[in-house]
């Protein structure tokens, strides 16, 4: 068994899911480079031969295909992870984004910006609910935020 | 030009809490890089693309979160809390409608291929059973939609409110029993229980969540490449 390890340089330009219609020009001519490291594992079946003599003594060989020893068993990489496409990795946005740590709630009443129609994103969670709305979380995108003392992660 | 997918994930793993920061697009959509190591998260199933933690089957769990309209989420849950308003980030703050059409180039730039069974920008919920992925349409205007279904070989429960953007899943079978639900416009089962939306019955009984959310086709299509459709 043995690794094949490539290493791939990806020059990228900046942007992020939403924000607004069209990417600034000082994003999208900011250029980072990200290094990304596309490990594969080649695992060489081991052969085996083994000769088995008949009870007739005549002599046959037969030649079986032993699965190489595993010493550990690899993890479980699973959904986009398990696929994933370096060269459709686009990174450097960042900056654009500030997310919302820990940001204050306000009661429903106080909440007057918020129109009837406007979508939110409901949390439940130990008994008490929290909306975040769609108009502040596509700027923001992430809330590292809480909800009844225990940790939640909104993402839009 | 969003992708108008609600993600919510329990941020803590062995113990830790991560906290994450936008970091670029992958699939035309925003993915995440965790304070704690730098490594890249992906918003739309919580899997690690690449960073010191790649390769290690780490992942966040997806949590229910509700897409609603405000004046729906408020009417059923009037003590709910809201993101306060913050002053500082008043001009970045836009109006913003799910679904909307158009996909800038450099979204396309990043997503391996567009599935064009459905319109890009059309609004689904996507659920994931982990044996097989489906997407429900919820373009048609309309009240609530409750639907038994079955895929990869789970029954679930499909619950839509397509006037509010709403959608969610919910497996079928309870303490070793498949509930049947036969009535289409309320989470109503065969035996006269009740749901709410979040999986409650009054008498105390919880459905299990089905790793669902509400986002639009393109992204859904290009995460789960072999997913069907509702109703085709």
């Amino acid at each position: 068994m043995h690794r094949l390890a490539a290493v791939v340089f990806v020059a990228l330009g900046a942007a992020a899911c939403g924000g607004s219609d069209e990417l600034p020009e000082a994003a999208a001519s900011s250029t980072t480079e990200a290094a990304v490291t596309v490990t594969t594992e080649a695992s060489t079946a081991t052969e085996a031969a083994v000769t088995v003599t008949t009870e007739a003594s005549t002599a046959t060989e037969a030649v079986s295909t032993a699965e190489a020893p595993t010493t550990t068993e690899p993890p479980a990489v699973t959904g986009a992870a398990a696929t994933f496409s370096a060269e459709h990795l686009l990174v450097g946005a960042g900056a654009r984004f500030d997310s919302a740590d820990d940001p204050e709630f306000v009661a429903a009443d106080q909440a007057t910006w918020v129109e009837p129609d406007d979508v939110v994103l409901g949390v439940l969670q130990g008994g008490e609910a929290v909306a975040f709305p769609i108009d502040q979380m596509s700027y923001h995108h992430i809330a590292n935020t809480s909800v009844a003392g225990e940790p939640y992660l909104v993402t839009y | 030009m969003i992708c108008s997918s609600g993600v919510g994930f329990d941020p803590v793993i062995d113990g830790h809490r991560y906290q994450f920061d936008v970091a670029g697009l992958y699939d035309g959509l925003f993915v995440m890089k965790d304070r704690t190591t730098g490594s890249i998260w992906t918003h739309f199933d919580g899997t690690i693309l690449t960073g010191p933690l790649a390769g290690t089957g780490t992942a966040l769990a997806i949590q229910p979160l509700f897409h609603r309209r405000w004046k729906d989420w408020v009417a059923e849950h009037p003590d709910t809390l809201v993101m306060a308003w913050n002053d500082a980030y008043a001009d970045s703050y836009w109006n913003t409608r799910p679904g909307e059409p158009g996909l800038g180039r450099q979204f396309l730039d990043t997503i391996r291929s567009l599935d064009d069974r459905l319109p890009e920008n059309e609004l689904v919920l996507g659920v994931d059973t982990g044996t097989g992925s489906r997407a429900y349409v919820l373009s048609d205007d309309g009240g609530l939609v409750v639907m038994a279904d079955e895929v990869g070989g789970v029954p679930i429960v499909v619950v839509m409110e397509p006037d509010s953007v709403f959608g969610i899943a919910f497996a079928a079978t309870l303490d070793g029993e498949v509930l049947v639900f036969d009535t289409d416009d309320a989470f109503v089962d065969a035996s006269g229980t009740a749901w709410n939306l979040d999986g409650s019955s009054d008498d105390g009984r919880q459905l299990t969540f089905v790793t669902s959310f509400v986002t639009e086709w393109y992204g859904w299509a290009a995460y789960h490449p072999d997913t069907d459709i509702a109703g085709s």
